[in-house]
């Protein structure tokens, strides 16, 4: 098997499985967290793929900019998501 | 828990058979191994010898984003600019009277490594948007890289320290506008030219073959891509501003905002 299919068949795994924990997770900085670890392996994706221009513009919003504003958003509402 | 467990298994299982499945049927080709007929073209005609046919860039992509496709690119930077404008008019509000300092309640460790983070952060945002046109990066990577310094000061010293920095929303918004503004002057130039000398159009970079207009390619031997060069540094202006005065609003305590409305409402 191809050494960057096999990393990107990894990095895609857990991008979803984070994915996953950041839609179910109730505590919602929890979920924050989960959502910019998956990021991450996405940005590892981008990366494999040959896409170093969006590498550079996703990892400074999806895991700086996106949870901070978050994070704010959070801290000015409840930090637990409601019953359904 | 049970069932999570199922959902990551699934999850996990699925990935493998359709990982194996690509692989033994090479469905997705080699990867980054062959290059398509417009991908070809894109990279001839980016740093063309004959400078006509070239867009004086040596980064393909960023060749494409202010250059090949330069008007999608100015339409994105607009619903940025007005995305902040939006965020700014929402959270309309006085400069803030109260001044705070450099003394935060986290521990000398994360203010240590803030502080440090500041110069490498700037350094290597500019690197990224002055070699926009040799090297992967441009004008919005390196604003949003920017941003985050901006954000974590806000984060670890509070909005007020910013303000004694003598930083506010106001005065970033003011900073977006002039590399807005810039952006537009560059991509209006060629219609100046064409209106008091030769013939030239809008937002254009290099000679054409009915125009003599062109940005330079070359400021001081270093390959500089001409517009592209000038608009990856206006950009990265624009959004690094854009970005932190979104930050700043979003950052004001909100009892702030709660008198402030409060007083609008007894006004009305």
């Amino acid at each position: 098997m191809d050494i960057t299919v096999l990393f990107l068949a990894i990095m895609g795994t857990i991008g979803l499985v984070f994915a996953y924990f950041a839609v179910t997770e109730r505590a919602l900085v929890k979920a924050i967290i989960y959502s910019a670890v998956q990021s991450m392996a996405f940005a590892v994706m981008l990366y494999l793929l040959r896409a170093p221009d969006i590498v550079l513009v996703y990892i400074p919003v999806s895991v700086g900019l996106y949870p901070a504003a978050l994070f704010f958003l959070v801290g000015k509402t409840e930090s637990e998501e409601g019953e359904p | 828990m049970n069932k999570k467990l199922i959902v990551i298994t699934s999850i996990v299982v699925f990935s493998f058979i359709l990982a194996v499945y690509t692989n033994l049927t090479e469905s997705l080709g080699p990867l980054g191994l062959d290059t398509r007929f417009l991908g070809k073209l894109y990279v001839y005609f980016t740093n063309h010898e004959d400078l006509r046919l070239s867009t004086a860039s040596l980064e393909p992509v960023t060749a494409i984003v202010w250059d090949f496709r330069g008007l999608d690119t100015l339409y994105e930077t607009t619903v940025f600019a007005m995305a902040i404008i939006a965020i700014y008019s929402l959270f309309r509000i006085d400069s803030l009277e109260e001044k705070g300092s450099l003394n935060s309640s986290f521990t000398i460790i994360p203010r240590l490594v803030t502080k440090i983070l500041l110069p490498i952060n700037i350094a290597i945002a500019s690197t990224i948007a002055f070699h926009g046109s040799i090297s992967p990066g441009g004008g919005f990577q390196a604003g949003s890289i920017l941003a985050v310094v901006g954000v974590l000061f806000v984060v670890i010293f509070s909005y007020y320290a910013l303000n004694a920095k003598s930083i506010n929303p106001h005065r970033t918004l003011l900073f977006m506008s002039l590399g807005l503004i810039a952006i537009v002057v560059v991509t209006l130039i060629p219609l100046a030219f064409d209106v008091f000398f030769d013939n030239a159009y809008l937002i254009q970079n290099q000679p054409k073959l009915d125009s003599a207009f062109g940005y330079p390619k070359r400021v001081g031997g270093l390959v500089f891509g001409g517009s592209i060069g000038l608009f990856n540094i206006f950009e990265f202006i624009a959004v690094s501003f854009g970005f932190l005065t979104a930050f700043a609003l979003l950052s004001i305590p909100e009892h702030v905002f709660k008198e402030k409305l409060r007083g609008e409402e007894s006004l009305e």
